[in-house]
């Protein structure tokens, strides 16, 4: 069965603080830290595109793992923001700047923040299902693209991030059970219209407190596990206040819900996996991971350590 | 719904929602904005109010439900 064998990221090294914007916005500091969560959004330069972030996060793979490009059959970007209009597609340009072979199925997926979750079930099937050896998934989708700094309600949250997971046999964490969800009638939620990010921050909090936690519970039930059996849950980082309010509303030991926001902000598709990061060589055994967003599309997936 | 709506539960809610300093200080007319109230708690409240009482509160509403006596109000008019 194909799986998680390695994590890489990448991380702008600039960034931009949010406490330069409390006047503007008439927020007090409180508020930023202790309910948005995020006190610096990761920006990449402005010469930089979605690919580029992909191409930082091999070449950190390959730093960790010794992989080589030439032994990839699979090559998949999660995007929603593209290089140029997406046509062709990232995944194709990351190719040709990686020197991938011929051989390689490369191919975008368009999702946001239920991305990393989404991507993961569709790659592995897609890998299982063609007996493909060795695949990249990315997350890279830089919202600076498309953040009006004069938003309030967008300006404050999303940082730019790309990962890479590398996925083939004899993996660290496999996927046992997964759950999806969409729900297109509530897509004005969070669009993009006019080169700019509109979100409507009560449709998509109400959204999130009101799908995710019977999702997870649901999930949880069907593996045949009780809650405290989860030994870890990586909820995507909308934000500090969300990632909380999901935690009450599902009764869970916060010690058991890790955040990474604070110094680069909500990464979109890249926020489940910048922490798994961090928990593939752990002792956890079943960690659950839950990615909601734009869409509005929301999804969970129980991981056990193989 | 039928029967009058119970403050006390709507207070209950925002106590639930919205750490205050002073608890006991806060009454069913007290401003929301004035003690604090920022707009996720918000969010969080009508959430709340809208589980409890079985009722869709739309956006264009919300700026007048700035107390407790005020959104008692309006969930007795929708009633």
């Amino acid at each position: 069965m194909i799986g998680i064998q390695a994590i890489a990221s990448h991380i702008p090294e600039s960034s931009e603080s949010n406490f330069e914007v409390t006047e503007k916005f008439g927020l007090k500091e409180d508020f930023i830290r202790n309910k948005i969560g995020v006190l610096r959004k990761s920006r990449k330069g402005k010469d930089e595109d979605t690919s580029d972030l992909c191409v930082k996060s091999f070449n950190a793979l390959q730093q960790k793992t010794g992989v080589s490009v030439e032994d990839i059959d699979c090559l998949v970007v999660c995007t929603q923001n593209p290089d140029g209009h997406g046509l062709p597609h990232t995944s194709a340009i990351v190719h040709g700047k990686l020197g991938g072979p011929d051989s390689v199925a490369a191919f975008d997926i368009s999702l946001g923040c239920s991305g990393y979750v989404y991507s993961l079930a569709v790659v592995t099937a897609f890998m299982n299902a063609h007996g493909l050896k060795r695949g990249l998934l990315f997350t890279a989708d830089p919202y600076s693209k498309i953040i009006d700094p004069d938003d309030k309600s967008t300006s404050l949250l999303f940082g730019d991030a790309a990962t890479v997971t590398l996925l083939g046999k004899s993996p660290k964490l496999e996927i046992r059970k997964t759950a999806f969800g969409t729900r297109g009638s509530g897509a004005e939620a969070l669009q993009c219209k006019e080169g700019y990010l509109k979100m409507n921050g009560r449709a998509v909090f109400n959204f999130s407190m009101t799908t995710v936690p019977p999702q997870i519970k649901n999930l949880i039930e069907e593996s045949g596990l009780e809650t405290d059996e989860i030994d870890l849950f990586i909820l995507h980082q909308g934000s500090k206040y969300i990632i909380d309010m999901l935690t009450q509303r599902l009764e869970l030991d916060a010690t058991k819900v890790p955040t990474n926001l604070s110094e680069i902000g909500n990464t979109v598709s890249s926020s489940i996996p910048l922490i798994l990061e961090h928990h593939l060589d752990t002792s956890e055994q079943n960690i659950l991971i839950s990615g909601f967003g734009v869409g509005l599309s929301w999804a969970s997936a129980l991981l056990c350590r193989c | 719904m039928a029967g009058e709506i119970d403050k006390n539960k709507i207070l209950n809610i925002l106590l639930d929602t919205v750490v205050f300093n002073d608890t006991s200080a806060f009454q069913y007319d007290s401003s929301f904005s004035e003690n604090g109230v920022d707009s996720l708690d918000m969010a969080n409240i009508l959430l709340a109010i809208e589980e409890k009482f079985k009722v869709k509160i739309p956006d264009e509403d919300i700026p007048r439900l700035t107390s407790v006596n005020a959104i008692a109000d309006y969930l007795t008019e929708r009633k």
